[in-house]
C-alpha cells in the first residue's frame, strides 16, 4: 500500500513547519498551503490525499468553506484551529469532519488522531518499514530482506508500536496501558524484556534507543 | 379603562335623561292641570255672570215665585252646558252629569270659588263651584257648579309620559351606542401604542406608533417614538461594542496561541523526537523566534490597553517630535530601501511626546510596509494636523471600516512576514481618542494611503 499523504493547510509557517517535520518523522508525505483558495486550486488537479489537516482562520477561503472541497475529493478531514467556541466545533464537526482538535496541542495526540482517522477510513498504510524490515500490521508479519522473521504476538505489538511511532519516543506506560491493557500490575520490566528480544531478533545495535526514564524510540538514521 | 368610561358614560346619560324627562313632564303635568283648573274656574265665573245678568234683566218684583223659578232655570239653560250645575235653596234645579257636587264641596263662603278633583266611578272630575246671590231672589241659596270629566286630560298626561319614557329610552339606547363606538376610537390609538410598545419589548427596535391624532394621544405617541428611537440607538450602540468586544477577545486569544503553539510543538518535537542537529537548531531558532514575537504582542497589548484618556498635555515641539519619528523609524526604513521626506509646517502642539511619537512611528512604519522598495513616504505636519501618506499598496475599500480593529490585517500572511500583528492602527485610533482628536484614513487600491490625526481647534 502506498505511502499515506497528508494536505496541510494552516497559514502560520510556525505552526505548518513543525506538523510537517513530525508527520515526516513518522513516515508521511505531505503538502504545505497557507491560503485556502491556493489549497482548494491545487486540489482540482491533484487530489489524492487520504486526509487534510485544517486550519479554520485561512486567508483566501475559510476552514469551513474549504470542507465542501474536500468532500468532492472524499478526503477526510481533521481541523486544527485556535477557535475554542463550541459553535465552532459543532459546526465543523455536523458539516462533517472527523475530528476537531484545538491549538495547542500535544503532537503524539495529533498523531494518534490521525492514524484513527486513517484507520476508520480504510486508508490507513498499514505496512510500515524501517530500513530492509518490513512489518505488515494487517497480516501481522515481519519481514527482514525478504526473510521472515518469528516475533510472538507481544513482540509484535511492541515492535509494531515503535515502528508506527518512528524516530518518536514511546514511553513504556503506554506500550504497558496500549498492549497489555490498563488493569495489568505486571512490572514495566516486561517491556524491557520485550524489547531486548526484538533487537535480538531483528540484529538491531542502536537502532532501538533507550531514552531513560521513559521508554523507547526507533531510529532512522541518515535520512 | 374603556369599559369604566362607558360605565360612567352612560350612567350620566341616563341620570340626566331621566331628570331631564321627570322633570320635564311634572312640569308639563303641573301646566296642562293649571290650565285645565283655570278654564273650568273661568267656565264656572263666565257661566254665573252671565246667568245672574240675565236673570236680572228678565225677572221683575211683580213675579211670582214660580214664575221666578222658571225664568231662573230659562237663564240657566242658556248659558249652561252639560257640565253646569245649579242648586237653589237645596234643590237640584238643572244637571246633566249623575254626580252631586254638593256632596263634594261644602260652599260658606259668598261668591268664594272652591275647587274639587278627584275620582269619581273611575273618571277623574274637576268640580269648580262658589255660592251666590241671585239678584231676582235675594233670600234665595244659589250655587252655581261646573263638573268636567276630565279624565282625557289625565289619560294625555299617561301617554305623554309613556311618549317621554321611550323616547328617554331611545335617546339613552343611541347615546350609550356613541359613547361605545366614540370610546373604542379614541382608544384605538392607545391600544396601538400598547402593542407597539409590547412588540418593541420583544425586541423589535424599529418598531414605531403610527398615531397621527394632534390630541394628548398624539402627542404621547410623538414621545414615544422618540424614546423608541433612543431606546434601539442604544440597543445598537451597545451591540456594536459587544461585537467589537468580542472581535477583540477572538482576536486576543488566536493572536496569542498561534506562537504559543508552535512554541509547545518545538519543544514537544525536540523531546521525543530524534533529530538531525541541524533540525535541533532549526527548532529552538523558532522557538526563540516565536517567544520574541509573542513578547512584542505583549508590549503593543499593553500599550493599547494602558492608554488612559487623561494623559498628560504639555506643549510639543513639532519639528522636535518629527524628527524623533525620523530617528526610530531610519533602521527599518533603509531595510525596506524606502525614504521619509518631512515637512513641518507647525511649530507646536498640546499633547503627550511619547504617545504621538508612537502614533507617528506606527504610521510610518505602516506606510514603509505598504510601499515598494524606492518609494517615499511624507511625513506633514500642517494647521492642526499631522499627517502620513504613503504610495504604496493601499487599503481595499471594504476593508477601510476595519482596519483600525484590532488584530484586524488585509493581508495577514504578507503583514506577519513584515512583522505586523494588526495591531498598529488601533493603537493609533485610541492615541487620537486619548487627544480628543480625529483619525482619518483614505485609501486607493493600488494608489496609496494617507492616514491624518487632526487635533482639535
Amino acid at each position: 500500500m502506498a505511502v499515506n499523504r497528508i494536505l496541510i493547510v494552516e497559514d502560520d509557517p510556525g505552526i505548518a513547519e513543525v506538523v510537517a517535520l513530525n508527520l515526516r518523522y513518522v513516515g508521511y508525505e505531505y503538502m504545505i498551503f497557507d491560503d485556502g483558495k491556493d489549497a482548494a486550486e491545487h486540489l482540482a488537479q491533484d487530489h489524492s490525499f487520504d486526509l487534510a489537516l485544517l486550519d479554520i482562520m485561512l486567508p483566501g477561503m475559510d476552514g469551513f468553506a474549504l470542507f465542501s472541497c474536500m468532500e468532492k475529493y472524499n478526503i477526510p478531514v481533521i481541523y486544527m484551529t485556535a477557535k475554542t467556541d463550541s459553535e465552532s466545533e459543532i459546526r465543523g464537526l455536523r458539516d462533517g469532519a472527523e475530528d476537531y482538535i484545538v491549538k495547542p496541542f500535544e503532537v503524539v495526540t495529533l498523531l494518534v488522531r490521525i492514524e484513527k482517522v486513517l484507520a476508520r477510513t480504510g486508508r490507513l498504510n498499514q505496512v510500515y518499514r524501517f530500513q530492509d524490515i518490513t512489518l505488515d500490521a494487517q497480516n501481522r508479519t515481519v519481514t527482514k530482506a525478504g526473510t521472515d522473521v518469528n516475533l510472538t504476538p507481544l513482540e509484535f505489538d511492541v515492535f509494531c508500536a515503535l515502528i508506527k511511532n518512528k524516530n518518536r519516543t514511546v514511553s513504556r506506560d503506554r506500550l504497558l496501558n496500549e498492549i497489555w491493557g490498563e488493569d495489568y500490575f505486571g512490572d514495566l520490566r516486561t517491556v524491557d524484556v520485550r524489547v531486548a528480544n526484538i533487537r535480538k531478533k531483528l540484529g538491531f545495535t542502536d537502532e532501538i534507543r533507550t531514552i531513560s526514564k521513559t521508554g523507547y524510540r526507533l531510529e532512522e538514521r541518515g535520512k | 379603562m374603556k369599559r369604566k368610561i362607558v360605565l360612567i358614560c352612560s350612567t350620566v346619560l341616563i341620570v340626566t335623561v331621566t331628570v331631564c324627562c321627570s322633570v320635564l313632564l311634572n312640569q308639563t303635568k303641573t301646566a296642562i292641570l293649571a290650565l285645565t283648573y283655570r278654564q273650568a274656574a273661568e267656565k264656572q265665573a263666565s257661566l254665573r255672570t252671565s246667568f245672574a245678568e240675565m236673570c236680572d234683566y228678565y225677572t221683575t218684583e211683580g213675579d211670582s215665585q214660580a214664575v221666578k223659578r222658571s225664568l231662573i232655570h230659562y237663564c240657566f239653560t242658556r248659558f249652561a252646558d252639560s257640565s253646569a250645575v245649579l242648586i237653589l235653596d237645596g234643590e237640584t234645579v238643572y244637571s246633566v252629569s249623575q254626580i252631586k257636587p254638593e256632596e263634594y264641596m261644602e260652599l260658606d263662603v259668598l261668591n268664594s270659588q272652591k275647587q274639587f278633583t278627584g275620582k269619581i266611578r273611575d273618571k277623574q272630575y274637576l268640580i269648580v263651584g262658589s255660592q251666590m246671590r241671585l239678584g231676582a231672589l235675594p233670600g234665595a241659596n244659589c250655587s252655581v257648579y261646573v263638573v268636567e270629566d276630565i279624565t282625557y286630560v289625565y289619560q294625555n298626561m299617561h301617554r305623554m309620559m309613556w311618549q317621554f319614557l321611550w323616547i328617554s329610552s331611545m335617546c339613552s339606547i343611541f347615546g350609550l351606542g356613541a359613547i361605545m363606538v366614540l370610546v373604542k376610537r379614541s382608544m384605538r390609538p392607545l391600544g396601538k401604542l400598547q402593542k407597539a410598545a409590547s412588540d418593541i419589548a420583544d425586541g423589535n427596535y424599529r418598531h414605531r406608533a403610527d398615531v397621527n391624532s394632534r390630541d394628548e394621544v398624539g402627542a404621547l405617541a410623538v414621545s414615544f417614538n422618540r424614546m423608541a428611537q433612543s431606546v434601539q440607538d442604544r440597543v445598537e450602540e451597545l451591540t456594536e461594542t459587544a461585537r467589537r468586544q468580542q472581535l477583540f477577545i477572538g482576536g486576543v486569544t488566536h493572536e496569542f496561541k498561534t506562537p504559543l503553539t508552535a512554541i509547545l510543538l518545538s519543544a514537544d518535537t525536540l523531546q521525543n523526537t530524534y533529530m538531525t542537529e541541524e533540525e535541533q537548531m532549526d527548532a529552538l531558532a523558532r522557538i526563540e523566534a516565536q517567544g520574541k514575537w509573542l513578547e512584542r504582542l505583549v508590549q503593543k497589548m499593553w500599550k493599547l490597553l494602558t492608554i488612559n484618556r487623561d494623559i498628560s498635555l504639555q506643549t510639543i515641539s513639532v519639528p522636535e517630535l518629527l524628527r524623533r519619528v525620523r530617528e526610530s523609524t531610519s533602521e527599518t526604513l533603509r531595510s525596506r530601501d524606502v525614504s521619509l521626506e518631512i515637512h513641518c509646517d507647525l511649530q507646536s502642539l498640546q499633547g503627550d511626546p511619547d504617545l504621538l511619537q508612537s502614533a507617528l512611528v506606527n504610521l510610518v512604519d505602516n506606510a514603509s510596509k505598504a510601499s515598494s522598495p524606492g518609494q517615499v513616504v511624507q511625513l506633514r505636519a500642517f494647521d492642526n494636523v499631522l499627517e502620513v501618506s504613503d504610495n504604496g499598496i493601499g487599503i481595499p475599500r471594504e476593508s477601510l471600516e476595519h482596519v483600525t480593529d484590532a488584530f484586524y490585517m488585509v493581508d495577514k500572511s504578507r503583514s506577519k512576514k513584515l512583522g505586523g500583528a494588526g495591531l498598529g492602527l488601533a493603537l493609533v485610533k485610541e492615541i487620537a481618542a486619548a487627544h480628543g482628536a480625529d483619525m482619518e484614513i483614505e485609501s486607493e487600491l493600488g494608489h496609496g494611503t494617507t492616514v491624518r490625526i487632526r487635533f482639535a481647534q
